[in-house]
Formats: C-alpha cells, structure tokens, sequence
C-alpha cells in the first residue's frame, strides 16, 4: 500500500521544486501546495488504516523482517496527518513575515522536517527509526540557528550536543538489540523478544527509553529545552513545541506498546510522569517570558502524556494519544500568538505587552480558547483529554498520582491566567499593525481544540481504535511478517 | 600546509583516490560499495588536492547536492509508476555486463556526497582562513 509512503515522498520532493523553482511568489506556491498535498496524503491515510488494518510498503519488494517496511497504523498515521496539518498552518505564519533572503533555504528545510517527522511516525523498522530522527534532526538544527546571529547559534550548540548524545545512545541500542534478537523489524522485535537473551533486551530497552525521554523532555531529562525553544523564529519555535517532543512521546509509545508491551501500571513511568508534570508546572510559574512561560508547560504537559502510557491498559493509551494530539494544537495555537506578538511588537515579556487584548482582541480570543483548553476548561479539548486520563487512572488504583495531576493543572490554569492578564489586559500601548495571515495560522491551529472539544468522540473513536491496536501487537507483526 | 612531500605525493593520490572513489561506485551492486562511500573516498581526494594546491575554486556544489537527490529521488520513486514499491530496481544482463537501474540511483547518491562533502568544507575552509 503506497499510501503509507507519500506523507513522507511528497514533502521530499516538494523540498526539492522548492530548493530549485526561481521566483519567490512560485516557491511559496509549490510549497504551500506541497503542505497541503501531504496533509490530503496522511488524512488519506488515516481513513485508509481505520478502515482495512495497518498500511505496509516493503520497499523495493523485499519481505521483512529482511527488507525495510513502512507500517502505518492508526497511531502513527494520526500523528502525520496532524502533524501535516499543523505545518501546513505554521507555513502560513511565515508567509505573515518573509524573510527573502533566506527563504529559498527555508522552505526545502521545512519540507524536509516534515518528511522526516512522518517517515519517523510510519516507519516499521527501528534502524529506520532511528534515520529519520536524524533527517528531522537536522533539519531542526538548520531552522533552528536559520538567520541567527554568531553567538546566537552558539547557544543553540546544546541543543545540538544533547540530541547528539541521544542519538548515540539511540544507536547503541539498537546495536544491542541487534545481536540479541538478529533484526530490527519492530514488528519482528515484538515477536521475538521475549526469548531473546534478557542481559542484552534489558539494557537495551533501557537505553532506548533514555534516549526517546530525552527527545520526549521527561524528567529529568528536559532542560535542554527552556533554552532551545528561545532561540528560534517565533513560528519555528511554535511548531517545534507543537511536534518535536511529540515524535519523542510517539516513540516511547511504540517502545512500551508494540515493541517490549507494558501491562498494567509501571511505578517508574508514573513516577517519571508525575515528577515531570510537577516540575514543568513549576519551573513555569517561575517565569517571565511567554515563551519560556509556554515552553515550560510542553514539559509539564509531557507528563499527562506519559502518565497515560505508564498506565498499561488500552483506555489509558487512548486517553494519552488523545492528550498528545490535542496538545499538538493547543501548543503550537498559543506560541503561534506569541510568535506574531513578538514579530509585531519586538518583546516577549509580560511587563512590554500589557494591554494587548485591548488592541488586538481577535489575537486575545486565539490565546485564551487554546489556554483554557490547556488547563482543562470544558468545553476545550483538554477537559476531555484529563477525563479520560483521571478515569483511566482510577480504574487501575492510581488514586495519588490522579490528584497530583489534578493539582498540575490548577497551578496550569494559574500561570495561564498570569500570561492573560499580564500581556493582554492592562493600558494599551502604540498598537502595531499584525499581518492577518498570523491570524489565519493561530486560528487554524486553534480550530482543532475547538473541533475536537465539541465533537470529542470522533477523535476519542479514532484513538480508542488506535490504542486498541497497540495492545495487539500480534496483529500489527501478522500485517508486516505475514503469517510466518 | 603547502609542502614539497605533499603537492608530489598529492598529483599521485588525487587522480587515484577519485579513480577508486568512481570504482567503489560501480561494483556496489554486488561488493562492498556504493554510491555513499565511493563519493566520500572521491570527496577526499579532492580536498587532498585542496590542501596541497591551494584554496578550492569558488564553486556552488549547492547545486549539486539538489541534483543528486533529485536523481536518486526520481529513480526511488519511479517503481510506482509500473505499480511497483518504491525503490525497486530491474536488472539486465548487456552480453556479460550487468546492468542494473539501482545504478543510476546511486550515482545520484554519489553525487549527493561528492557535493555536500565539499560544499561543507568549503564553508568551513571560509569560516576559518582570515
């Protein structure tokens, strides 16, 4: 089923029309339709995968576990349509403040973000995998220090350095998982793990873990981020803390699910979950800057994430998918307005930008719907999201850890607020022009958390599947292997 | 870094280095090989040359890193078009050479390498020199 393989052909190939077309407004043009088209392709795919079963391309028509699979399941084809779709918008905010000189450069990056993003949400290779978050890697290194000063890509080197040690734990991992089972297939290692050596599995396994918490930003392994996430371009940072740990969270899934499955509670997950919840809440209280503000909250809201997945029964990986896909939008909706507040007003401090609802109260609507959202208020998303977190949690008896997370997200709802009263209500200041095409970005963003608040057993349908899937690795392995 | 041992023992390697570098290239098919390592191997020869006859030629190899994923992107995905999975190659036999479209993917590979390698050194040989 080749459908499985455009998410991450056609933003390929449109990186490169982009990298080569002569014109700006043609550039755009072809980049623009190249996002769209991979946002039709991955939804495509979403439809395609709920209706008849995992999606596997065995390239170059070698069977695995020999040759390389792609595997789309209803996880990894959700993460890339919306994944997709949340590019498609941060796009648009760009296209709100060009930068001509460097726009060429721009836009076979972006593409190839995107491609390696989607190739990490579909592949069924773990060697793969491990490619494709280099390809997302590098191209994250590229936008990231994009335009930026000597001593500002500087700072942005321990981003690089910390990424760089993950890889290579990454790497070492599936070293070790090689010589004790002798393949990398995912759906091969589900099957075969269990009898293969445990001194090997074990280390492995746990390396593995390291290295996706790292990208993930669990505790006590996100402090790269605060400083990563202030660097960038306003809509570079909005998609990086909409996605980025997100492919690190998707990974971690795919290790605990499909690869080596949990059953029940695991206490080391659900004591990482909550002590990242805990300490991303606070260290964000603690700041000043909204985008620090919003970046500490990724780490906090990781934690949700996360505590869905230590849960170990299928209700609780549907609520935490649902967690990472209505985080997905709100996240990047509200660094979105941050970014067009930044570029119009040239400040991110509360203290600069008291008084914007008064001169921009559309912009003050797309900040507070995703912010309530955040910490939990019906009708939003996020409401839904830690109900089916909290029920799943008391199903199994984690009656501490469901308070604790009750409590994160009061103290959420609390440096939310601080945000809306310190920048947006107040005395105005000399207001500044904001392109629409900002608007546009937020709002598409935003549209999600609405969406999926309203109708949420739409999506919780699609999860509740997806995670359904997950407790049933035999049947993704017979998808990929055949019957053998 | 311009000495006598090195521009002699440089007018000897570089044309052999880029002679191996294009020899790994065509028996990957069936050896050890490939468009990969043969672009790195001819890559280094070149930069050997650098190092032993003065600064490289201002020369954009940006371009040819787009050509060469361009090549290797158009023949990956052109198995779809038979409705085949990507990436997948025929072999023919032309009297007693093999031929097989997988080469002409990997000298977009070897193209790729050729480029980026060099393209990355020569910013950072700029960066560098005063």
């Amino acid at each position: 089923m080749s459908l499985a393989f455009a998410p991450v052909a056609i933003p390929l190939v449109a990186g490169l029309l982009c990298a080569v077309v002569p014109g700006r407004r043609l550039r755009w043009g072809f980049s623009v339709a190249g996002m769209g088209a991979s946002v039709a392709a991955s939804a495509g795919l979403v439809a395609w995968v709920h209706r008849h079963g995992v999606a596997v391309v065995h390239f170059g028509g070698w069977p695995a576990p020999y040759g390389i699979v792609f595997a789309a399941d209803l996880l990894g084809a959700l993460m890339a349509a919306i994944g997709s779709w949340v590019a498609l918008c941060t796009l648009l905010a760009f296209l709100a403040d060009p930068h001509p000189r460097l726009d060429p450069f721009f836009h076979a990056g972006w593409h190839l973000m995107l491609a390696g993003m989607n190739g990490a949400f579909l592949t069924g290779d773990l060697f793969n995998l491990y490619v494709f978050f280099e390809v997302l890697l590098v191209a994250s290194y590229f936008l990231l220090t994009l335009g930026s000063t000597r001593r500002e890509a500087r700072e942005a080197f321990g981003y690089v350095a910390v990424n760089l040690v993950a890889s290579t734990l990454f790497l070492v991992a599936v070293a070790l998982l090689y010589a004790a089972v002798g393949s990398v297939n995912l759906a091969d290692l589900s099957r075969r793990l269990g009898e293969a050596p445990r001194e090997l599995v074990r280390p492995a396994v746990f390396l593995l873990a390291v290295a996706f918490g790292v990208k993930a930003a669990v505790f006590p392994l996100y402090l790269w981020l605060p400083q990563a996430y202030a660097l960038p371009r306003g809509p570079v940072a909005a998609y990086f803390g909409g996605m980025l740990t997100k492919v690190g969270v998707y990974a971690l899934y795919r290790l605990f699910t499909t690869v080596q499955p949990t059953r029940g509670p695991e206490p080391w997950l659900v004591a990482v979950a909550v002590l990242t919840m805990v300490f991303g809440v606070l260290g964000a209280l603690a700041q000043e800057d909204v985008r620090r503000i919003l970046s500490l909250h990724i780490v906090s809201q990781v934690g949700y994430m996360v505590f869905g997945l230590a849960l170990g029964t299928s209700e609780a990986w549907a609520g935490g998918l649902f967690y990472v896909l209505h985080h997905i939008g709100v996240k990047t909706a509200l660094l979105l307005v941050s970014a067009a507040v930044e570029s119009a007003y040239g400040s991110g401090t509360l203290r600069a930008l008291a008084g914007l609802g008064h001169a921009h109260p559309w912009l003050g609507v797309c900040f507070a719907v995703p912010a309530l959202s955040l910490a939990g208020i019906p009708p939003f998303s996020g409401f839904w999201a830690k109900v089916f977190l909290v029920r799943a949690g008391l199903e199994v008896g984690e009656a501490g850890p469901v308070a604790a997370s009750l409590l994160v997200s009061l103290l959420t709802l609390l440096s939310m607020a601080k945000i809306f009263t310190g920048a947006f209500w107040g005395t105005a200041p000399e207001r500044a022009e904001i392109p629409r095409l900002h608007y546009a970005a937020a709002a598409g963003v935003a549209l999600l958390t609405v969406t999926w608040g309203l109708g949420g057993s739409v999506l919780f349908d699609l999860t509740a599947a997806a995670a359904r899937s997950l407790a049933d690795p035999g049947s993704y392995a017979d998808a990929v292997l055949g019957g053998r | 870094m311009s000495t006598l041992v090195l521009r002699t023992v440089a007018r000897v390697v570089v044309p052999l280095g880029v002679l191996y570098g294009l020899r790994l290239l065509f028996v990957g098919h069936d050896a050890p090989g490939g468009g990969f390592v043969g672009g790195l191997v001819t890559a280094l020869a070149v930069l050997a040359r650098w190092l032993a006859f003065g600064p490289p030629p201002p020369r954009r190899w940006e371009r040819g890193v787009t050509l060469g994923v361009g090549v290797a992107a158009a023949t990956g995905l052109a198995a779809l078009l038979v409705g085949r999975p990507p990436l997948t190659h025929a072999v023919t036999h032309l009297g007693p050479v093999k031929v097989a479209t997988s080469l002409v993917f990997d000298v977009g590979v070897y193209v790729l390498v050729v480029s980026a390698t060099l393209a990355a050194v020569r910013t950072l040989w700029e960066a560098t020199s005063p």
